[in-house]
């Protein structure tokens, strides 16, 4: 047999799989990353093509997703999956990206902790997760939005919009309403400070375009500092589409090429981890279980803020909150507040019953007085499965739909929000919506760590009956709870890998 | 009553426009030629009650018909030019002016140009002699699609790399108004002196460059050309018979390119108090007109009906993603061009995003992004005006809106 290719293959340069390589490679193992994108993609384009697309694709008629996946870079980012994914949906959106740093070129950068409660059915104990937030934090750069310009903590922050502030201000000199209602300034993976090859964040607020300074992380900016060891190998344009099992795992391309390796490290995404294995699980009737999290938005308006201009800011999220709304376990939910104001005005304008002119018109005028609230439910309010076609046996599809009693849950949500959107001197818009599940591409859970069977995995990762094979994406989350969640998949890559780190695959002499 | 004109060849590409503007000068155009009722066919001996009465005859028919070297006495053009001068002449016509070209020569290529020329020597000395006027037209563009014009349009525009031939050959545009207009003052102006004018632009231009003002005026980047020998050319022009869909391109127009040289038209335009506009100019206009044109202006409208004052860059964006999106052009009527504001009366809510304005003024929202200062604030007064205008006009709009769905 022919020398393995590397001690670890990593399948994947999204945030997963360069939280994964780091450990190894600081450990002295050859890493091999197979991206399915590559270099292309130069952050230093015009505003006009940032904007509208190097081949103008933002002229395109609106086709109702939400601001973030409209803007050009997103769709550049998520276009290919589409088409080579085979991964349909129905009442679904399946979200993915087979570009280089995979969704992180598009996501709100937004980050969460999960406690011990959060985790308490893992098969881990918080203190070793708590380390690997630690290394992911220190390494990314995140930053806190304050009125200050330095926190308490001599933490680095940002500067929080004037409308958001206000509500702030509000929530600390009003008694809350619900007891278990809390409201914070964002923490985002945005830097306030300069660093090697990323500069801070400039306020221009062009944030859904593609940030031009790098300052909101993207994993990109982490494979290019792997790419510095020696021991750390990255191959372009190799989208993995098998797996086999020999003496050690090869891994098939697209292309033809194969690569092998005694250790295979799957960090494709929920998705794209799900259609690699396809073959190896035995899917059947139910499907695969999927977690997602449903997402509500509200618009809401704070009169007190009417024509006043705004503070500069970035355009992600202001403000975090949360909120316990019932007794159950899952009767909860946590969210971010963004200020209309430095959100592109189009996608508002578009579902205005106003003429354009006339909806510019309103917009500039209250925009800034505009918050929007996206609220995440726990995963299990999904009742999401992929199936596998059939006839065919190859193409996945995607069932979305709700929990039973969803419906009125969100009732109870509605009515509990609303009672604190009138404490924080809030008038709440009509207009919330419910998006189609998958679009906002909160996916776990379909082989969850510590579950017995076909479809769990170890504490590792490692894909029971099927050793060596290591799944290190939210795949593996046993529970996805209503908290932002890529910084905690990023952390659990890391745990792992420093486990892989120190048992497996000793150094290549 | 209205003076009378004659005109042979009058269905023709200079003909037709000529006719056109002779009557609405006040003439009484007589048309000889080609059509249904006509009596006479170049080469006949015409009737001289045609003839009478009329002020001048210009004679631009011109027979295809005749073989590549036909005996001078056999050339149906020759001969029946001299024939019709001469019966002119005879019925007391005060001037026949004969269309002629800028590749008249002795020793021209093709046929044309050696036909011309010997049609202007016989005329010379022909009985005739004293009411002739030689008019040598240049290279004639504009007006409709058709003829040489419009086979070079076509060709300018076929692909941004083009096999041609004779490219630093001069050629000397000239609008056909302006061929038309020229003409038209040598058979009515009494004071013009017996000789040979010249219609062509006094500053000759190479060929391809005239390809790339072809192009460029209609709406096309860069051309490149791939220069080939000219027997190439015939060959390729004689292929072009064979293939259908092609457009058939006569070997005669070939030589008729490889042998044009400049000839000094100053004197001429000077005299017929023609001054020639800058092609480039008028093509934009007429060829942009249809496809470009429309587009732009109405992408103008749209950006200022948005309140931004459309930079060039907005306009190409808007235009390009109008065309992608099967928009352009709207149709949008000339008032509303002139006057933008007027699109309030016309718009549909922006959530209805089947309608085509609805979807056309998202894409000019979208186009003006990139140069959007960001926290620009509308006056109070002037938001609260423009809402409560769109409120209150919102059943006039939901009439009126149907007329760009």
């Amino acid at each position: 047999m022919n020398r393995p290719d590397a001690d670890f293959i990593i399948i994947g340069s999204g945030p997963a799989g360069v939280s994964a390589a780091f450990p190894l490679v600081a450990a002295g193992r050859r890493v091999l990353m197979l991206d399915a994108g590559n270099d292309a993609g130069s952050q230093e384009e015009s505003r006009s093509a940032r904007v509208l697309g190097a081949d103008l694709e933002a002229l395109q008629v609106d086709d109702g997703s939400s601001p973030k996946l409209q803007t050009p870079v997103s769709r550049g980012i998520l276009e290919r999956f589409r088409g080579n994914s085979g991964i349909t949906g129905s009442g679904f959106t399946p979200i993915g990206s087979l570009a280089r740093g995979g969704l992180s070129n598009i996501w709100g950068a937004q980050i969460s902790f999960l406690d011990a409660e959060d985790i308490a059915d893992w098969p881990i104990d918080i203190a070793s997760l708590q380390r690997s937030y630690q290394r992911i934090s220190e390494r990314i750069g995140i930053s806190r939005n304050s009125n200050s310009t330095r926190s308490a903590h001599g933490e680095p922050v940002l500067p929080l919009g004037a409308t958001a502030a206000h509500v702030l201000h509000r929530n600390t000199v009003t008694k809350p309403a619900n007891g278990s209602f809390r409201l914070f300034p964002a923490i985002n993976a945005i830097l306030s400070e300069a660093r090697p090859g990323r500069a801070a964040c400039d306020l221009s607020g062009d944030c859904l375009y593609g940030c031009p300074t790098g300052a909101i992380y993207n994993s990109r900016q982490d494979v290019l500092q792997l790419r510095k060891s020696p021991h750390f190998r990255l191959l372009d344009n190799m989208r993995a589409v098998s797996l086999r099992r020999d003496a050690a795992w090869t891994v098939g391309t697209a292309d033809g090429s194969s690569f092998s390796a005694p250790r295979i490290i799957l960090a494709a995404g929920v998705l794209g981890t799900a259609a690699l294995l396809a073959n190896h699980l035995p899917i059947e009737e139910q499907g695969l279980r999927l977690l997602n999290s449903p997402t509500l938005a509200i618009p809401l308006l704070s009169p007190a803020r009417l024509l006043r201009s705004s503070t500069p800011t970035h355009s992600l999220a202001q403000l975090g909150l949360s909120l316990r709304y019932g007794d159950r376990p899952s009767d909860y939910v946590t969210g971010a507040i963004y200020e209309v104001g430095s959100l592109p005005a189009q996608s508002f304008i578009n579902r205005m019953p106003l003429g354009r002119r006339a909806g510019r018109a309103a917009f500039e005028t209250i925009g800034g007085s505009l918050l929007v609230a996206t609220i995440y439910y726990p995963g299990d309010q999904s009742r999401s499965y992929i199936h596998r076609d059939a006839t065919t046996g190859k193409s996945l599809t995607i069932r979305g739909g709700f929990a039973e009693g969803f419906d009125i849950r969100v009732d109870a949500l509605k009515k509990a929000l609303r009672r604190e959107w009138k404490r924080l001197g809030l008038i709440q818009l009509p207009g919330a919506s419910l998006a189609e599940p998958g679009i906002d591409a909160h996916f776990a859970g379909t082989l969850p760590m510590g579950a017995p069977g076909p479809f769990g995995t170890s504490a590792d990762g490692e894909l029971n009956l099927h050793s060596g094979l290591h799944i290190v994406d939210g795949s593996i989350i046993p529970d996805l709870s209503s908290k932002y969640i890529t910084m905690t998949i990023m952390a659990n890559a890391d745990r792992i890998a420093h486990r892989l780190a120190e048992t497996e695959a000793k150094p290549a002499s | 009553m209205a003076p009378r004109l004659i005109i042979t060849g009058s269905t023709g590409y200079i003909g037709a426009r000529l006719a056109a503007m002779a009557r609405e000068r006040g003439f009484d155009v007589v048309e000889l030629g080609r059509r249904p009722e006509a009596k006479w066919r170049i080469g006949d001996e015409p009737a001289t009650s045609d003839l009478e009465g009329a002020a001048a005859v210009i004679h631009l028919a011109h027979s295809w018909a005749t073989g590549a070297e036909t005996a001078e006495e056999n050339n149906i053009n020759i001969s029946g030019t001299v024939t019709l001068a001469k019966a002119a002449k005879a019925a007391g016509v005060r001037r026949f002016v004969f269309a002629s070209s800028t590749s008249s020569r002795r020793e021209a290529l093709n046929v044309y140009g050696r036909t011309k020329f010997r049609i202007e020597q016989h005329l010379a000395t022909s009985p005739a002699a004293p009411i002739v006027r030689i008019a040598r037209i240049g290279l004639v563009y504009g007006g409709p699609r058709t003829a040489m014009f419009g086979l070079m349009a076509k060709l300018s525009v076929l692909s941004p790399l083009l096999p041609m031939i004779g490219l630093s050959r001069k050629v000397q545009p000239i609008h056909l108004d302006e061929v038309a207009a020229g003409l038209l003052a040598l058979a009515t102006d009494e004071n013009q002196p017996p000789q040979t004018f010249v219609l062509a632009q006094e500053r000759p231009i190479s060929f391809a460059a005239w390809l790339r003002i072809l192009r460029r005026s209609q709406g096309k980047g860069k051309l490149h050309f791939i220069p080939i020998p000219l027997a190439a050319a015939l060959f390729a022009c004689r292929m072009t018979k064979l293939v259908p869909l092609v457009p058939t391109v006569d070997p005669e127009r070939v030589l008729g390119l490889a042998g044009a040289a400049p000839m000094e038209s100053g004197e001429s335009l000077k005299l017929l108090k023609l001054n020639l506009a800058d092609p480039m100019t008028v093509l934009s206009q007429e060829l942009g007109q249809k496809s470009e044109e429309p587009s732009r202006s109405e992408a103008g409208a749209l950006l200022r009906y948005l309140g931004s004052t459309p930079t060039e860059a907005q306009l190409q964006r808007l235009s390009e993603g109008l065309r992608r999106e099967g928009l352009a052009p709207l149709g949008l009527s000339p008032t509303l061009i002139k006057h933008p504001r007027l699109l309030a009366l016309y718009e549909p809510p922006a959530n209805r995003t089947q309608h085509r304005l609805a979807k056309a003024l998202y894409l000019a929202d979208l186009a003006s992004e990139p140069e959007r200062q960001r926290g620009q604030k509308a006056g109070l007064f002037d938001a609260i005006l423009t809402i409560g205008t769109d409120i209150l006009l919102l059943p006039l709009r939901a009439l009126l809106a149907r007329r760009y769905r």
